[in-house]
């Protein structure tokens, strides 16, 4: 069920939101686990028994290491709910492509094989709650939190609909926190709605305008010219940030409908001034996550390695070595394809590079007693520059159709050519334009500066923001209702 | 909280609690759109359909279209596009002073080469399949002309929009378009053609209001009848044998915003320049033609057909008849009145009489519009009726007994379903109808009838007759025997009736003991062949 669907939004939304909002305390958390199975439910009761499945495992798992009093046991327990949520996210995401290349192996070694296996279709939000679940039995392991033994609650934070299909990925720490004695104000409602609509806006009236230009340049990416493959990826820069924004907008707005406080996911990460800036805003919950429970780890199990500590600088090889294993889970993670592992090493290479190139800045300035943290204009400018080239020629990597096709992108990029003359220029319709437009207006933090004008105090200019929002939502809607469906894009995750 | 911020809660699930009441209440919309598929039913709940989510994808998409206000908000939607986007919804853009065109057609025209259907080579063989036509209606004494007619956005190519123009201005003259590549192709095989481009433009420049309603599709029946006129004068001295009238204008009226048929998707805005159908243009001619046309064409057609038949009695030739694609077929008589029977898109030429209506026409008109669709459906089109042609007639030499009875050409009364050996005689009397090409029948009234039969047993005596004159007697065996009968008279026409009448040794395999087939049989019939004599 598609947030910006007409079902979720006249039926699903009001019944949800306001049942919630009326209801007693202790009948609010019941509530939120009925509509969040059968929001679950929507996509198909065969998901829905491997989200319950899941569910009963790392909460079954957490409290058996809850119990058990052995570290070994304990280990071992976590161990087998790691291959267990593992094992289930990859049968779903990677096995297919796994056969797929162990046959090519094959058959390049002059073998014939021939294994019957066809791609199961991939549970709705398998990635995100599987990093959930994960993230609980771990938490649980390293007694980060306590066990939770109401299993009630357990499935309340696995499946809690708002963030299960494309997050944020949320603690449980922070969850568990929120889910007792906590009050839905008017102040909650209001700023849910509003930041509902700004979602719905984003993704509607930005993102899926762009969807033309971007299918044009990536689909006829042999064929078109240096023109057109520009503005195809600059378009697919505002379509991706817009849709996937828009969809954590309309979740976070949804979750402070039902009271809670979700993560934020995004924090106008085109204003990076470099790459590790741009991975703290740009799905900040994903990258947070691999933080703790990848970066961290790793580190720390390297740094007790003697390979390391005989290193020239072990601090930053076991830096290095830990980014890059994070960066391959990272880019397996979006996908199986190899171009997903390409993005992940695209990135890895650029803050590799800035830890070592900021490691060199900071002991030359020492060296010359300069302020450690200050850049000069030009090393400024040329981060900036640097950071938006990895962003740019990154996301070709991410949006082409195959690692052969975004290499033929970026040679269309790099080279001056235009096979398809001017017939591209159909695709910049004015809704294109607009979004166009606003997609680069908005990608700068024009919200929070309004919000902090004295003006936006006053009432008569709250009563014009509220009406103003109200005909953005039913322009939306009507978006929603006219303009076909175009699914969210980090839904196929 | 202010009152002020409660605005937008209230606001936020007033709306939504509304449309759910009305659904719930299963409220039907009022305004219906235009020119919309209906939505999809709900499907029954099964468990198949729970378990892979099949079901509720059905019903989310169900609901997607059918809840009450539905309707208002694509209208809202549309209305938003068309005042602050300038774009219009579904496949049509807008250009300058509210000009709508259609957008596939007009991206086909300005991408030139790069929007090409085919090859040469392909529109070579289109224009091999049009001239067979063409030569195949001259052998009949009928005339034939392919109109062309320009799209809006040739006539009007500085309204488009300003990335088409852009576009335009590159490669929609290339010589590798389609419609380049459609005209060298007719010249090069001879079709005759008529080219309205010119025309319109000429009459564009003179008043740029009458060739296409703003809103329209569709040139307007003025535009229609200036083309029309032209192209009359024209074929004239081509075609001496046929009359041809001249259209006059009666009153003209001002056809600017209209919405045509093709152009409804702009009633699903609330407001436009597109107003409701008005007064149309009306016409006298100079006389009425005693002639009959025929026209196989795409919607431009319609225009067509209303400026060739004003109003009952009052028209331009005694007979026109246009079918639209394989859709529907509109008669137009000075007497009878305007007669339309509407078939469904799955209407075969059969059903339409498509053949028929061809062959009682003295001019033949086939017209074009420069889209891919439309282009496919001339091509089946002339498919069809160079295979009816190909088969209308009886080739000399041809075994009449084992070509297959859909033919128009030959047809069998009385007789078995052919097999492998050939046909048996279904009793004692037994016929065969054959159409003669007219320029046959002198050769074959001084030719041979061939016949191959045999009896189911013993010896069979059977009459033969030519258009119930009688021919000779032949005698079969029980053995297949081929016999040859002169034909010397003046018997054969152009439709005829080769009969044959058993008067001894008809009987049924059962009876005689031969076999299990009960059926009466008489004469088995291996090959009934005519042949003609020398000229």
């Amino acid at each position: 069920m598609s947030f910006t669907s007409v079902f979720f939004l006249i039926v699903f939304l009001p019944v949800s939101v306001l049942c919630h909002y009326f209801a007693k305390e202790k009948y609010r958390n019941i509530w939120l686990v009925f509509v969040s199975i059968a929001f679950y439910f929507w996509a198909g009761l065969s998901f829905l028994v491997i989200l319950l499945a899941s569910a009963l495992v790392a909460y079954g798992i957490g409290l058996g290491i809850g119990k058990v009093k052995k570290i070994a046991g304990k280990r071992a327990l976590l161990g087998v709910g790691l291959v267990f949520h593992i094992g289930v996210l990859f049968y779903f995401k990677y096995l297919f492509t796994a056969i797929t290349y162990f046959l090519a192996v094959v058959k390049y070694t002059g073998h014939t094989m021939t294994i019957d296996f066809t791609s199961p279709l991939l549970p709705l939000g398998i990635s995100f709650y599987t990093f959930s679940m994960i993230s609980y039995i771990v938490d649980v392991y390293w007694e980060k939190v306590k066990v939770n033994r109401n299993f009630g609650i357990a499935l309340l934070y696995f499946s809690f609909f708002p963030r299960v299909v494309q997050g944020p990925i949320m603690r449980y720490s922070d969850f568990e926190g929120q889910l007792q004695g906590r009050q839905v104000t008017e102040e909650m409602l209001y700023h849910g709605i509003e930041r509902f609509i700004i979602g719905m806006a984003k993704k509607l009236i930005i993102a899926d305008q762009l969807v033309k230009v971007v299918d044009y340049a990536f689909d006829n990416s042999g064929a078109i010219g240096t023109a057109p493959a520009w503005i195809g990826i600059l378009a697919y820069l505002l379509q991706l940030y817009f849709d996937f924004s828009g969809y954590s907008d309309m979740a976070l707005g949804l979750g402070s409908m039902f009271g809670f406080k979700l993560p934020e996911n995004f924090r106008y990460p085109y204003l990076s001034a470099s790459c590790a800036e741009y991975w703290r805003r740009w799905h900040i919950s994903l990258g947070e996550w691999l933080r703790d429970y990848v970066y961290m780890p790793m580190s720390r199990t390297l740094l007790s390695k003697k390979w390391i500590a005989k290193s020239k600088n072990p601090m930053m090889l076991c830096d290095i070595c830990a980014l890059f294993v994070t960066w391959v889970v990272t880019g397996i993670w979006h996908g199986s394809k190899l171009q997903f592992l390409a993005h992940g090493m695209w990135w890895f290479a650029f803050i590799a590079f800035e830890r070592v190139r900021d490691a060199k800045r900071k002991k030359r300035r020492k060296a010359k007693k300069l302020p450690v943290k200050k850049n000069s204009v030009i090393q400024n400018i040329g981060d900036h520059a640097l950071t938006l080239f990895a962003i740019v020629f990154g996301q070709v990597l991410f949006r082409a159709n195959g690692l052969r096709a975004a290499l033929s992108y970026w040679k269309t990029m790099l080279t001056a050519s235009q096979p398809d003359g001017i017939v591209w220029l159909l695709v910049l319709t004015n809704s294109a334009l607009v979004a166009f437009f606003l997609g680069i207006v908005f990608c700068f933090p024009i919200y929070p500066w309004l919000m902090k004008r004295k003006c936006m105090q006053y009432k008569g200019v709250q009563a014009i923001y509220s009406v103003l929002l109200v005909i953005l939502f039913v322009l939306a809607f009507a978006y929603a209702v006219s303009a076909g469906y175009t699914p969210f894009l980090y839904q196929v995750f | 909280m202010s009152k002020a911020n409660r605005i937008l809660p209230v606001a936020f699930f007033g709306i939504l609690l509304s449309f759910l009441v009305l659904f719930g209440l299963r409220v039907q919309d009022i305004h219906p759109l235009e020119t919309v598929t209906p939505a999809p039913e709900e499907s029954a709940v099964t468990w198949n359909g729970l378990w892979s989510g099949g079901w509720q994808t059905d019903y989310s998409v169900a609901l997607q279209e059918d809840f009450f206000g539905h309707n208002d908000l694509v209208r809202f939607y549309n209305q938003y596009k068309y005042s602050i986007l300038h774009e219009l919804p579904g496949n049509w853009i807008i250009g300058e002073d509210e000009y709508m065109f259609y957008g596939l057609q007009t991206e086909s025209y300005v991408c030139g080469s790069r929007a090409a259907m085919g090859t040469e080579a392909d529109f070579d063989a289109y224009a091999k399949e049009v001239r067979a036509f063409q030569d195949a209606l001259a052998v009949r004494g009928k005339s034939f002309v392919y109109m062309l007619e320009p799209a809006k956005c040739i006539v009007y190519e500085e309204l488009l929009p300003w990335n088409y123009r852009l576009i335009a201005n590159q490669y929609a003259d290339d010589a590798d378009s389609n419609y380049a590549m459609m005209i060298t192709a007719f010249q090069n095989n001879g079709v005759q053609y008529y080219d309205m481009t010119s025309d319109l433009l000429a009459l564009k420049d003179a008043d740029e209001h009458v060739v296409f309603a703003n809103t329209g599709h569709h040139f307007t029946p003025y535009a229609a009848s200036v083309g029309l006129n032209q192209m009359f004068t024209e074929l004239a001295p081509e075609m001496p044998d046929l009359d041809f009238p001249t259209i006059e204008i009666n009153s003209l009226t001002n056809e600017v915003f209209k919405i045509d048929t093709d152009i409804k998707i702009a009633s699903n805005l609330w407001f436009t320049r597109a107003g409701t159908v008005p007064e149309t243009t009306t016409f006298t001619y100079s006389h009425t033609s005693e002639n009959s046309v025929y026209l196989f064409g795409s919607s431009y057609g319609a225009e067509v057909r209303y400026c060739l038949y004003s109003a009952p009695g009052v028209a331009a030739f005694n007979n026109f008849l246009f079918q639209q694609y394989f859709t529907s077929t509109t008669n137009c008589s000075v007497t009878d009145g305007a007669t339309a029977s509407l078939f469904t898109s799955s209407s075969t030429p059969e059903d339409m009489h498509m053949a028929e209506n061809i062959l009682r026409a003295d001019l033949v008109m086939v017209d074009q519009q420069p889209s891919e669709g439309i282009l496919l459906t001339h091509q089946n089109f002339f498919a069809y009726m160079n295979e009816y042609f190909a088969n209308e007639y009886y080739e000399e030499g041809e075994d009449l007994i084992m070509m297959e009875s859909s033919l128009p050409s030959v047809s069998f009364t009385s007789f078995y379903e052919a097999e492998p050996w050939g046909r048996w005689m279904n009793g004692t009397e037994s016929s065969i109808n054959v159409n003669l090409m007219p320029t046959d029948v002198e050769r074959m009234n001084r030719g041979e009838l061939t016949l191959t039969g045999r009896s189911v047993q013993g010896t069979l005596v059977m009459d033969v007759y030519v258009n119930n004159h009688f021919v000779n007697e032949v005698s079969f065996t029980d053995t297949m025997t081929t016999i040859s009968l002169p034909m010397n008279g003046e018997w054969v026409a152009e439709d005829n009736t080769i009969s044959f009448v058993v008067r001894e040794g008809a009987c049924s395999p059962f009876v005689a003991g031969l076999s299990e087939d009960a059926r009466y049989l008489g004469a088995g019939m291996g090959a009934v062949v005519i042949t003609g004599g020398e000229d």
